[in-house]
């Protein structure tokens, strides 16, 4: 009810958190009264979102855990549920199905399988959703495009100009003779895509 | 509800997993801290803290959980949880600890298995002891018993330590439990012999095998300041903090609301020692949980239904509770409804806070949930001290807000806050004011000129002059009031006041602005400023509409049409100056107009001193302007205005305007 029970749950989801090593959540306090805090998960195995980091910012509300803590991402995201201007979330048990008994933790997680799940019918980002719902495969692309360019898991090693491209990709491209600079700009415009590039380049 | 205690289900290590189920277990879903008090939804058996349920349900009428749809009306209190976790509290440092103990032994063993030289070995148990020492009085678990009581205490319970406590024997791990809780409660351990066995035990840990007097080196945990111990003069139940003055004032008797209803029990004294025997005898005849508990049996309250009370029964209902009263309506609903929960949840105390305290704690939920972000408090559901803080960044609310027991907020309070809120914010209300001033003089002036620069340009200048004037005056006197009074009148006073004065200075200083706030409803709005004479016979038309009195207007024809003498100019002026002060103004202005067109500029200086007295006094109006009619005996005027087709202004209230012909 008061600030010192809501910094005492958030203490202590916090220590919940850095006792878990096997989730890859995080938890950050932002502001010295527990009420902002940013949350951080690496992106799901086996989805486009796999190589990412992703960020969110957490803003714990004074009825917290009687209300749900309002979650936004701060990483883009290119997913139907998540506003790709905005990074608000759609998601249930942030709105009407919170319970009390939901911790920080458990809603990154279900945001991380929020990731993994998509759930084009009820969009919060209504033109990725269409995209997601007529071509698959290429909603797939620009998901992992956006995720290795927006939400990188480590920092870039390469050259500043080839963040977001696929490092083989450019590799064989270079090696088929095509010019570096044009390369790069032919996958960034194919989003990755080494056959379109290809196209793109001979065309 | 408020101790500090951090602990958690990591507290234990990770190969003791069960113990972490189990003190997950003992803990409220909600708020993560041992439940106090237990209470269990009969419809689902999912369970929580009292407060914690009892706001979920209210907040959104569902189990936790399960999010099955639940009821106040379903809970139920579990006490046997209650007492468990009593108990659990008590000793789960003494669990950690000896856990703590095991993993050392263990390596200890390995290391004489290793080492032959024991005493080296001694010496760098007996220092990680020491550190151990102080890390444990630092983990913060303020529900145990302390130096302080075993100071006090006479008695020294004996204890074997075997091997079997190294080797994870939960018997034994009991019988350190029952040296800490003789400590507690009965006081049967001595602090010098505690520290004495410190080394004992680093011996007893080392040879595996000796046996002595296994009190521990726990003695660094503090007990809560609410703890009940007994006073070792006088054997009655004592709080810890009233402690030190009971004892001071010979052992007086304690009311019986101080009376611990249950205190926590040694459940684990496990050890068949006849020496014990006695033990339980005392701790029978002794611990109040052998007593009945002394239940609170004030009824629960419960929620009502805000939807068919009307807002000062709600009031009503507020003071009877006696928890203030003050906000509208949905406030003191948010108000209700919170004082239920804590309410009710108090009820289920085995100590319940008192009133006071409550209200405390419901002035403090409410301070955080309305204050500062809540949509509640931008509106104005909330008091104005309250209000206001947020404006006058930490000035006067500190009092207002820390602890001060005062349920209500005074009225004075309000008052003070009115006050240094219109005084510190005195400089911008004045800026505001010229800033109109400015655009209204702006906005006539350059309506003047659309105005005049048909007919007499020359007039233009004066006319300035003199609403310049004019308006300082107004401004003046209308600025000052609140502040010399200088009391609580509300920033909209002040403003009131201020159109007010606006507004006077508008109708009576100038014609054309009068003719200006009328143009909407008047049809031919540019007839009027046909000529200088239209002006007045707009006026006096309107006058005559006010009052609905033609004779008026009759006499007035017949003045211009006979070439009356000023004599009887006045007395049509009387006659109108019944009707209505402001309208009498613009004829004042009217006739005032007129001499600036006749007269030179320094009879217009005489005609702004007049006007200054009017503005001052409004009955002396009718002096006035008889005293300007009499010194001007300007007929010609009045004979153009009665030639002139009137046009009719309906006033501010009349919504109709009309052109009215004139009848001659």
């Amino acid at each position: 009810m008061a600030a010192i029970q809501i910094s005492k749950r958030i203490t202590k989801e916090i220590k919940d958190v850095l006792k878990d090593k096997e989730s890859t959540v995080e938890l950050k306090i932002i502001d010295d009264n527990f009420q902002h805090l940013e949350g951080s998960f690496d992106g799901p195995e086996g989805t486009p979102y796999e190589d990412g980091r992703f960020v969110v910012d957490i803003e714990i509300p004074n009825n917290y855990p009687f209300k749900p803590p309002k979650m936004k991402f701060l990483t883009m995201v290119y997913h139907p549920n998540i506003s790709s201007q905005t990074g608000a979330i759609c998601l249930d048990i942030l709105k009407d199905n919170w319970t009390p008994t939901y911790t920080l933790k458990t809603v990154l997680i279900s945001l991380r399988s929020l990731l993994t799940t998509p759930e084009p019918n009820d969009p919060q980002d209504a033109q990725v959703a269409r995209h997601y719902l007529s071509d698959r495969k290429d909603f797939d692309r620009t998901a992992h495009y956006w995720t290795v360019t927006y939400a990188p898991k480590k920092t870039f090693d390469g050259p500043a100009d080839e963040i977001g491209l696929d490092k083989n990709s450019i590799a064989t491209l270079c090696e088929m003779g095509f010019d570096r600079i044009s390369v790069l700009s032919a996958l960034r415009a194919t989003q990755n895509d080494l056959e379109a590039a290809v196209q793109k380049l001979i065309g | 509800m408020f101790d500090f205690d951090l602990t958690d289900i990591y507290d234990f290590p990770e190969e003791y997993g069960s113990f972490r189920d189990f003190d997950n277990l003992l803990r409220c879903p909600i708020c993560k801290e041992f439940l106090n008090p237990t209470l269990i939804l009969t419809s689902c058996q999912h369970y929580g803290c009292s407060y914690c349920m009892r706001k979920t349900i209210t907040e959104m009428n569902i189990c936790p959980m399960c999010r099955h749809s639940a009821d106040a009306t379903e809970l139920q209190k579990v006490s046997l949880i209650d007492d468990i976790i009593k108990i659990y509290k008590n000793n789960r440092k003494i669990i950690l600890e000896l856990i703590e103990f095991k993993k050392k032994n263990n390596n200890n063993r390995i290391n004489n298995v290793l080492d032959t030289k024991q005493d080296s070995k001694i010496d760098n148990h007996k220092s990680e002891l020491d550190s151990k020492d102080i890390n444990l009085s630092d983990d913060g678990d303020t529900t145990m018993a302390t130096i302080a009581l075993s100071d006090i205490s006479s008695q020294v319970g004996t204890n074997e330590k075997n091997d079997t406590f190294l080797n994870d024997n939960i018997e034994q791990n009991s019988n350190g439990d029952f040296n800490s809780k003789s400590v507690s409660n009965n006081g049967n351990n001595d602090n010098d012999n505690n520290d004495n066995n410190n080394n004992n035990n680093n011996v007893d840990i080392i040879d595996n095998n000796q046996s002595g007097n296994s009190s521990h080196e726990f003695s660094s945990i503090q007990p809560s300041d609410d703890e009940f111990v007994q006073c070792p003069l006088c054997l009655q139940n004592i709080q810890v903090k009233r402690l030190n003055r009971h004892m001071d004032l010979n052992c007086p008797k304690e009311s019986p609301l101080n009376d611990p209803s249950n205190n926590s029990l040694n459940f684990f004294m496990s050890s068949s020692k006849s020496d014990n025997d006695s033990a339980w005898k005392n701790k029978i005849f002794s611990n109040p949980i052998v007593k009945p508990k002394i239940k609170n049996k004030t009824q629960k309250l419960r929620s009502l239904a805000y939807n068919l009370l009307t807002e000062s029964k709600l009031r009503k209902i507020l003071k009877d509770l006696k928890i203030p009263s003050h906000g509208d309506k949905i406030l003191m609903q948010k108000r209700h409804a919170e004082y239920v929960n804590i309410f009710n949840a108090n009820c289920d105390l085995d100590h319940p806070k008192s009133h006071q305290r409550l209200v405390e704690e419901l002035k403090r939920w409410e301070k955080i949930n309305f204050e500062t972000s809540s949509p509640f408090s931008k509106h104005n559901s909330f008091p104005k001290s309250f209000f206001s803080s947020r404006h006058n960044n930490g000035h006067n609310i500190s009092a207002n807000s820390s602890g001060s027991s005062q349920n209500d907020i005074d009225l004075e309070e309000i008052n003070k806050e009115h006050q240094s809120y219109l005084q510190s914010h005195k400089s911008d209300f004045d800026y505001l004011i010229k800033q109109i001033k400015k655009r209204e003089k702006k906005k006539d002036s350059s309506e003047d000129k659309e105005t005049s620069d048909k007919n007499e340009p020359e007039d233009l200048i004066d006319l300035d002059i003199f609403y310049d004037e004019h308006s300082h005056i107004s401004f003046n006197s209308s600025k000052e009031k609140p502040i010399k009074n200088n009391k609580s009148i509300k920033n909209k006073v002040v403003r009131k006041k201020q159109s007010d004065s606006d507004d006077e200075y508008y109708e009576g200083s100038k014609p054309s602005k009068k003719a200006r706030s009328h143009k909407t409803n008047v049809k031919t709005p540019t007839k009027r400023y046909n000529t200088r004479s239209s002006h007045i016979t707009l006026d006096i038309n309107d006058d005559k509409q006010n009052s609905e009195d033609f004779s008026n207007m009759k006499r007035n024809e017949e003045i211009s049409n006979n070439n009356s003498s000023s004599h009887n100019t006045i007395e049509v002026y009387e006659v109108l100056s019944s009707e209505n002060e402001s309208t009498e103004k613009n004829k004042e202005m009217n006739y005032d107009t007129k001499e600036h067109k006749n007269d030179t500029n320094n009879n217009d200086n005489n005609h702004i001193v007049e006007i200054k007295e009017v503005q001052n006094n409004s009955i002396d109006n009718i002096d006035i302007t008889k005293k300007v009619k009499e010194s001007n005996h300007n007929n010609e005027e009045i004979e153009n205005k009665s030639v002139e087709p009137p046009i009719v202004l309906s006033d501010e209230d009349v919504i109709m305007g009309d052109k009215i012909e004139q009848k001659e």
